[in-house]
């Protein structure tokens, strides 16, 4: 027992590295689930703060830039506006299933191989794990971690992230995939995976959400394609994107409720029990 | 450690992590060499410093800047990994003789030679660590490997600098001492 015990403490050092190590390791392999501490994740009191701070010294110098997108959008938005004024009696059908709540990005980086957001709103504003964020002009990510004033979300540069897509023009299923395989740590460039060889696909193309996860409205751009090969071997297409959204400049972002998701999810859950949401 | 040492110790701390994470955390050159400095505030520890402790510390280092950066366990691995092989680094550069007591691992006491490789070689275990296990393909093996080794030049390069200029500092106070 006596020689055991001097074993350990000779050991001592190497131990409490291995003990640590292990801890680590444990860490980095729970990052991907939704049951990560909250504290952990940039989206912590402490951390949000800085980069809130931080945020508000760098905003400044980009403001009359940021004016310039959200007058565009507004715009944009009024001129989608008027048919739906005259529509307006039919008032029951118009009613939407999504709630769109305005953050803004106080943490974003693009050169990693996973990329995070963090946003300036959280648990108190409504937002929850797995909605989805969105741009004025493209789709954005999805909240990971909720704190009570902080979210963090992954960026859709981020290699754990995929998402139903269609055709804009034949509404074709396929899914966008960033840094896939062809392009390396590109923030402005995207792959569609999974399109055979049939499909009819031109450069120029609108890919939009598919709407089929409860996570986006449908129809929601996310890039146009830029380049298309036929991969003769495994009978698929080989196909780039240009994301529309500029992940280099993201401020004001969209969280996405989905007031049916919860609906819609424990009907996946009866049709195929094992994926869970 | 006396006490004033301690307090030396943890404002250098919330130095260190702040300067990573709300600065050095946005540069870097073509996605390519990133800088981690805040690995500095570990490599400075004097040489005889508890290495059970010191492991504590760096665990602690590094679960402070995986949280800015939404990674948990990839930095506090690497910082705990490079500081285990702290020893070994340190004993493979002891000048012939030895160190002396009270020798610090700085460009002052030990000279640019032995604090150049003694940075490089510590930041190799860390940023291959971290490197490495954030890759999310194993096909671009050879860009992960580029990325660390390019990182160590970018790293030591201002830990480096840092010393240089606290050295020209002290240099010029002690100056307008006399």
């Amino acid at each position: 027992m006596y020689q055991l015990l001097r074993f350990f403490s000779r050991l001592k050092v190497f131990f409490t590295f291995l003990f640590l190590e292990l801890i680590a390791v444990w860490l980095i392999l729970n990052n991907n689930s939704y049951q990560q501490v909250a504290f952990l994740s940039s989206a912590n009191a402490v951390a949000g703060n800085f980069y809130e701070v931080r945020d508000a010294f760098t905003g400044q110098f980009n403001l009359r830039n940021e004016i310039q997108q959200l007058q565009q959008e507004n715009a944009n938005l009024r001129e989608n506006n008027a048919p739906l004024d005259s529509a307006a009696y039919k008032k029951d059908s118009l009613k939407s299933n999504y709630n769109y709540i305005p953050a803004r990005v106080i943490n974003n980086s693009v050169d990693y191989e996973d990329n995070f957001l963090t946003l300036n709103k959280g648990r108190n504003s409504g937002i929850k794990e797995g909605m989805g964020v969105i741009a004025p002009n493209g789709i954005v990510g999805r909240i990971k971690t909720v704190t009570d004033n902080y979210a963090a979300a992954y960026s859709l540069l981020h290699s754990g992230i995929r998402v139903s897509a269609q055709l804009r023009k034949s509404k074709e299923l396929c899914t966008v995939k960033w840094n896939a395989e062809g392009t390396q740590n590109d923030y402005q460039q995207a792959e569609l995976l999974y399109v055979p060889i049939h499909i009819d696909i031109q450069p120029g193309d609108t890919v939009e959400t598919s709407g089929y996860n409860a996570v986006y409205p449908e129809g929601i751009d996310i890039g146009t394609v830029s380049s298309v090969e036929e991969d003769m071997s495994d009978g698929r297409k080989n196909v780039k994107i240009e994301l529309l959204v500029n992940f280099n400049n993201i401020k004001n972002v969209y969280v996405i409720e989905n007031y049916q998701k919860s609906e819609i999810d424990s009907l996946n859950q009866l049709v195929n029990p094992s994926t869970s949401p | 450690m006396n006490q004033k040492n301690v307090f030396f110790f943890v404002y250098a701390y919330i130095l260190y992590i702040l300067l990573q994470v709300l600065f050095l955390r946005y540069v870097n050159f073509g996605g390519l060499a990133f800088c981690f400095a805040y690995i500095g505030y570990l490599l400075a520890f004097p040489l005889d410093f508890s290495r059970l402790l010191h492991l504590i510390i760096a665990f602690l280092v590094g679960i402070s800047v995986d949280i800015f950066y939404d990674s948990p366990g990839i930095h506090a691995g690497a910082c705990i990994l490079m500081v285990y092989f702290r020893k070994r680094i340190i004993g493979v550069l002891a000048p012939t003789g030895g160190y002396e007591a009270g020798n610090q691992p700085s460009v002052l006491d030990l000279g640019s030679n032995w604090f150049l490789i003694y940075v490089s070689l510590s930041a190799f275990f860390h940023h291959a660590f971290v490197f490495f296990v954030s890759a999310s393909n194993f096909k671009i093996v050879g860009n992960t490997l580029l990325k660390t080794i390019l990182s160590v030049v970018f790293t030591t390069a201002v830990l480096y600098f840092f010393q240089r200029t606290s050295l020209s500092y002290n240099k010029y106070k002690s100056r307008r001492r006399r």
